[in-house]
């Protein structure tokens, strides 16, 4: 028994180290080909035989991440739709200007948010509210949107973030949420990573500050 | 206050928006079927007429100067001797020049004649002996 007992844990030790040194193999080369998958894309996309197949690779690359990039910044899942097809029309009709100096990520990060900003600047004037004040209209269509089944925990955490001024909000629902690194971050928003630390922890004092009140 | 801290961190990694079935799966055929299709740049051709219009508007250029100077030079040629005040046309009638010159032909003539008439009266002499 004890021999069959030595068996199996010596077995399982080994499956374990292999698959670690497995992982550690495959992991450098994985990013390795990410980054090589970008930069076919980037070539393809400047051969106007391949430049749509590349786009649909993009889209394919990128869609899901943008999507949800915009639609916590709108809340409603229908506006996040339209504003991904404008994104991505966008990207599409001025695919000549991207020079490949920053990565393509960054720059549909960028037309993206481009797009959020000016999506809720319209809904600010349409709603009657200045743009220092929270965009809790936001909020009454989130309730209403069937894309959303949060708790009341949730909608008051939503509540709390619209409280949050827009780059701030941008900076929170990118580092909560998509747990971005803050390099990344300060390229798409041209801030420095020390000020986007700060925003951060500025945000999250606000909303537990909020969330303390609410209570 | 950590209370609160522990109900961020609780919430973290959930997530309360949902959508519609396969939206994710058709995302990338949807959007790309209302991208426009993008007009083909055709090579533009350089026709027979492009390729002389700069040769013809140079050739055009020397003519116009050409022309230009001439016109100039020809008002000054003509009105240079009209205004100067001390050039004296001089004009012959060439009738007049014509008779001068058949006047000394004839003179001439009747000097060679009287020169050689005793040399040719004698060689035609010695030829009738």
């Amino acid at each position: 028994m004890a021999e069959w007992v030595d068996a199996l844990v010596s077995g399982a030790s080994g499956f374990a180290i292999v698959q670690v040194r497995v992982l550690f193999w495959a992991l450098p080369k994985i990013e390795r080909m990410q980054s090589y998958t970008e930069d076919e894309i980037v070539v393809q996309l400047r051969d106007p035989a391949r430049q749509r197949e590349a786009f649909a690779k993009v889209v394919g690359l990128y869609g899901e991440k943008l999507y949800w990039h915009i639609r916590k910044m709108v809340l409603d899942h229908e506006d996040a739709n339209d504003l991904l097809q404008n994104t991505f029309l966008k990207a599409w009709t001025n695919i000549e200007l991207f020079r490949g100096e920053a990565k393509l990520s960054t720059w549909l990060y960028k037309i993206a948010i481009n797009e959020c900003i000016t999506f809720l600047n319209k809904q600010r004037n349409m709603n009657n509210v200045s743009i220092d004040d929270a965009d809790t209209f936001l909020l009454e269509r989130l309730k209403g949107d069937e894309y959303f089944d949060g708790d009341e925990v949730q909608v008051r955490l939503q509540n709390a973030i619209l409280t949050l001024p827009e780059k701030q909000r941008l900076v929170f629902n990118m580092k909560y949420y998509e747990e971005m690194k803050y390099e990344e971050m300060s390229e798409i928003l041209g801030t420095s990573v020390g000020a986007l630390k700060a925003s951060y922890h500025h945000a999250v004092k606000k909303i537990e500050e909020f969330l303390t009140k609410e209570i | 206050m950590k209370k609160e801290e522990n109900n961020l961190d609780r919430l973290k990694g959930t997530n309360p928006f949902t959508v519609p079935e396969g939206y994710m799966e058709g995302l990338t055929e949807r959007i790309m079927s209302q991208l426009p299709e993008k007009p083909e740049e055709r090579a533009k051709s350089i026709s027979w007429m492009d390729r002389v219009r700069p040769w013809l508007y140079m050739a055009a250029v020397f003519a116009g100067l050409g022309l230009f100077f001439k016109a100039i030079v020809g008002i000054n040629g003509s009105d240079g001797i009209a205004s100067d005040s001390l050039l004296v046309r001089m004009e012959v009638p060439t009738t007049t020049l014509d008779a001068i010159e058949a006047e000394e032909d004839e003179e001439y003539l009747e000097y060679l004649e009287a020169q050689y008439a005793n040399y040719l009266l004698d060689e035609e002499l010695s030829y009738s002996e």
